[in-house]
């Protein structure tokens, strides 16, 4: 199952197949363009001490596209974004496979750099997405950043 | 949009496995905002009571708070802490 908006500036995406990282490196090539920058984010099978066997992830795919598409203008407000694209894995992920994929355009590279660390950043915030670790040992565990247990 | 429309609730991740629903329809006239939504829902769901000060509510997908106003026909997602990337 997929979902996608695309326009000739931005092209957000949830899907449960493998991202496909060249497709959205392509989209983002600009005639103006002097410099693409595109950060993949892959599934870690060691975190500390734990070892993860695969991950689960879950997402308000609408919810998710509206959100990418928030932060891509967020972006462009601040730096001269030509293209961006936000790419998200959903379902089963194993390990070293990838899990988010996003990348921006600018006319110099130094724009490049800080647009694309601010769209990883701030997906990992607020872009309704859930991720499950399914580890070793059989357990699971949701993981909820800033979640305590404490009352 | 008729008046008789539920507020349609998502639920996801956590929240959607432990209550063991993925919806939850509530009657418009029963909850006027989404505090009201989340202390009746914690009524009949504690786990949601739990979760309710790391919950992020989201009608009609933005991002809003307790004291947003629901109307027939919204619909409220229960945005637990994500973990996306």
């Amino acid at each position: 199952m997929s979902h996608e908006r695309k326009t000739e500036e931005e092209w957000v995406r949830v899907q449960e197949r493998p991202l496909d990282v060249s497709a959205l490196e392509a989209f983002l090539r600009h005639p103006r363009a002097g410099g693409v920058c595109v950060f993949v984010g892959t599934t870690r099978a060691v975190t500390g001490s734990v070892v993860t066997e695969e991950l689960r992830y879950e997402a308000f795919s609408e919810m998710a596209l509206d959100e990418m598409k928030r932060l891509a203008a967020e972006a462009s407000v601040r730096w001269p974004v030509l293209r961006a694209a936000l790419h998200h894995r959903t379902g089963v992920v194993p390990v070293a496979e990838a899990s988010v994929a996003v990348g921006v355009a600018t006319p110099h590279r130094a724009d490049s750099f800080e647009a694309c660390r601010f769209l990883i950043d701030r997906l990992k915030e607020t872009v309704p997405v859930w991720k499950k670790e399914i580890y070793a040992d059989g357990s699971t565990e949701w993981v909820e950043p800033g979640k305590t247990d404490q009352g | 949009m008729s008046a008789s429309e539920p507020v349609r609730v998502r639920l996801f991740s956590v929240l959607k496995e432990r209550t063991g629903q993925s919806e939850i329809l509530l009657d418009a006239g029963d909850v006027d905002s989404v505090g009201a939504a989340l202390s009746a829902l914690g009524r009949t769901y504690p786990v949601i009571a739990d979760y309710r000060r790391w919950i992020r509510p989201a009608v009609n997908r933005a991002y809003a708070d307790e004291d947003t106003l629901l109307k027939s026909g919204d619909e409220l997602a229960l945005i637990t802490p994500v973990s996306g990337g």
